[in-house]
């Protein structure tokens, strides 16, 4: 190959990473400064909606408190995801060996998925307490779905003749799983692990609405109950700040476990861009 | 010529579908001996890709007995190699990585098929890409990976699923020259299985000629043009008789001639 075509390429993938984070950064400055003068124009009282600018002086204020609350609320959030990929994706692999384990166990997936949250975490609390059990399990049940549904999608949307190469070389259902469906499966689990860690963070919020006194939940609760608009908004900052870090956490970790994939989807974008 | 590779003998099959019963194969024999190249023609459906499932032990028949090298088989058999109509690599392995699958499935040693990987990967020209991936290469060079893949645990029978169909003409070409000069000089029993009259005349030894519904052997066309075969053999009166022999007994079964 030569070399100023490789020149080029490691230019354009540069290039595109730059984009990455502009791009987004750029939207989200536009965004508040288009709140501002919202805010400024219609002359908007506090405690219906802060300035930015509130909000952050607000957040520069309250630090202590936010960090301490936010942390309370990222255990459970980290404490449920983690029990959802873990429970959620042998559980996939289960599902998918067996016809019979499917059979069994789907209505009882989807019926869990049709119980609202909201409805069930009263009940988790007096199961479990006013601790951390309760929010973890808010999340556990918000989470694992997503995460149990795309795996087996995953490891289900292999090409028969692919199954029928390896059975040809002599592959039995162990090594079909480990060798084929669940790499292959990777790209369609971290789809369902990056819905599950946002759907982590509301799940922890609606734990701790229903019974708690802490977490950003409990402040969220408390702060709207004193109309004290700029202490919302700082919370609702915290939030959508954890919610960004752990998705692209999850991303990052996606870049490192399946490069395969993500080049491949990284030259097809560049290609039909040139 | 020595001895029998490939027995299928007196084989009948019935897949039991949801709604209804497709009688796919009807008391179909073939043989084939050691070294030899045999290709397979018949309409779409006709249960080629059946046969060729029921050959690697991925089926077992409704009756009659498949034997390879003599042993009859029940389930996949280790001195066979199969290539499919589409590459089948693995996205996430390298080339080399690709055409090592065999090897790891087959629970051998990885380390002891490193130099045949290589001479294999020389054999189909694709020396350097060993540590490229799937995507980095064009449909005729996976298809090679493809074909390395089968021929890594050097079996006695080779087993191609219309490996070229999703090829464009030219390429295809190419492939066939390349396929004969890898045939010829490794000499394995080959079941070929091709849509192309002109690419089973060119490649084999013997072409048999399926009818669909339910399938069966209708008829045998032995080719004794010599080798290597060239473009220029295809355009000799003797190939042009032959592809026409093949066609005829195509359209009989079907109704037209
Ligand atoms: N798993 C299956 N269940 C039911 N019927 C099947 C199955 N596989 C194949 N058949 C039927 O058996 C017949 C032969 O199929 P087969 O795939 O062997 O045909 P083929 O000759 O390879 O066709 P093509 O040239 O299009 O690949 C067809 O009528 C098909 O519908
Ligand atoms: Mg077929």
């Amino acid at each position: 190959m030569p070399s100023s075509w490789n020149v080029f390429k490691a230019n354009s993938v540069r290039r595109e990473r730059a984009l990455d984070i502009l791009m987004p950064v750029m939207a989200v400055a536009v965004a508040l400064m288009l709140w501002s003068a919202a805010v400024k124009v219609f002359e908007i009282p506090e405690y219906l909606l802060p300035a930015p600018l509130d909000v952050v002086v607000r957040l520069g204020e309250e630090w202590r408190r936010l960090a301490d609350e936010c942390l309370y609320t990222l255990q459970s959030v980290l404490l449920g995801f983690s029990a959802s990929v873990l429970i959620g994706v042998p559980l996939a692999f289960w599902v998918v060996c067996s016809r019979s384990i499917e059979r069994m166990l789907m209505p009882f997936l989807v019926m869990s998925q049709t119980i609202p949250k909201v409805a069930i975490a009263p009940i988790l609390v007096v199961w479990l307490g006013f601790g951390i059990l309760p929010k973890i399990a808010v999340v556990f049940l918000i989470s694992f779905f997503p995460i149990i549904v795309s795996t087996i999608v995953g490891l289900k949307g292999v090409e028969n003749d692919m199954i029928d190469l390896v059975r040809s070389m002599g592959a039995k259902t162990p090594k079909i799983m480990l060798k084929v469906r669940g790499p292959a499966a990777l790209p369609q689990m971290f789809g369902g692990f990056k819905i599950a860690i946002c759907f982590s963070v509301v799940g922890a919020i609606v734990g701790e609405f229903v019974g708690s006194d802490k977490g950003v939940g409990f402040l969220l609760l408390t702060s709207a109950g004193d109309l004290d608009g700029s202490l919302i908004w700082a919370a609702l900052f915290v939030l959508i700040a954890m919610g960004v870090i752990l998705f692209s956490i999850v991303s990052k970790l996606e870049r490192l476990l399946i490069p395969w994939h993500v080049s491949v989807r990284i030259e097809s974008t560049t290609a039909y861009q040139s | 010529m020595s001895g029998e590779v490939i027995g299928i003998d007196d084989v009948s099959l019935t897949y039991h579908a949801a709604n209804s019963d497709v009688h796919a194969l009807d008391n179909v024999s073939i043989f084939a001996s050691e070294g030899e190249f045999v290709a397979l023609v018949g309409p779409s459906g006709c249960g080629k890709s059946t046969l060729l499932k029921l050959v690697s032990g991925l089926l077992s028949p409704s009756s009659g007995a498949i034997r390879v090298n003599g042993r009859e088989i029940r389930g996949p058999t280790a001195s066979v190699g199969v290539v499919f109509q589409s590459p089948l690599l693995m996205a996430w392995r390298s080339i080399l990585e690709n055409i090592l699958l065999q090897i790891e499935i087959r629970g051998l040693r990885v380390q002891d098929y490193r130099e045949t990987a290589q001479e294999l990967i020389q054999l189909v020209a694709l020396e350097g890409f060993e540590n490229a991936y799937p995507h980095q290469l064009s449909g005729g060079m996976q298809q090679r990976v493809g074909l390395c893949r089968a021929l890594i645990h050097d079996p006695d029978l080779l087993l191609m699923d219309e490996p070229f169909g999703a090829l464009d003409a030219m390429t295809r070409e190419q492939m066939n020259s390349e396929l004969q000069s890898i045939w010829m000089k490794r000499r394995k029993t080959v079941l070929f299985i091709t849509h192309s009259i002109s690419e089973a005349v060119y490649l084999a030894d013997r072409v048999l000629v399926m009818s669909p519904r339910p399938g069966r052997i209708v008829g045998e066309i032995k080719v004794e043009l010599p080798r290597p075969r060239t473009v220029a053999s295809t355009e000799t009166l003797e190939f042009t008789h032959l592809t026409r022999q093949v066609r005829q007994h195509l359209n009989t079964e079907e109704g037209i001639g």
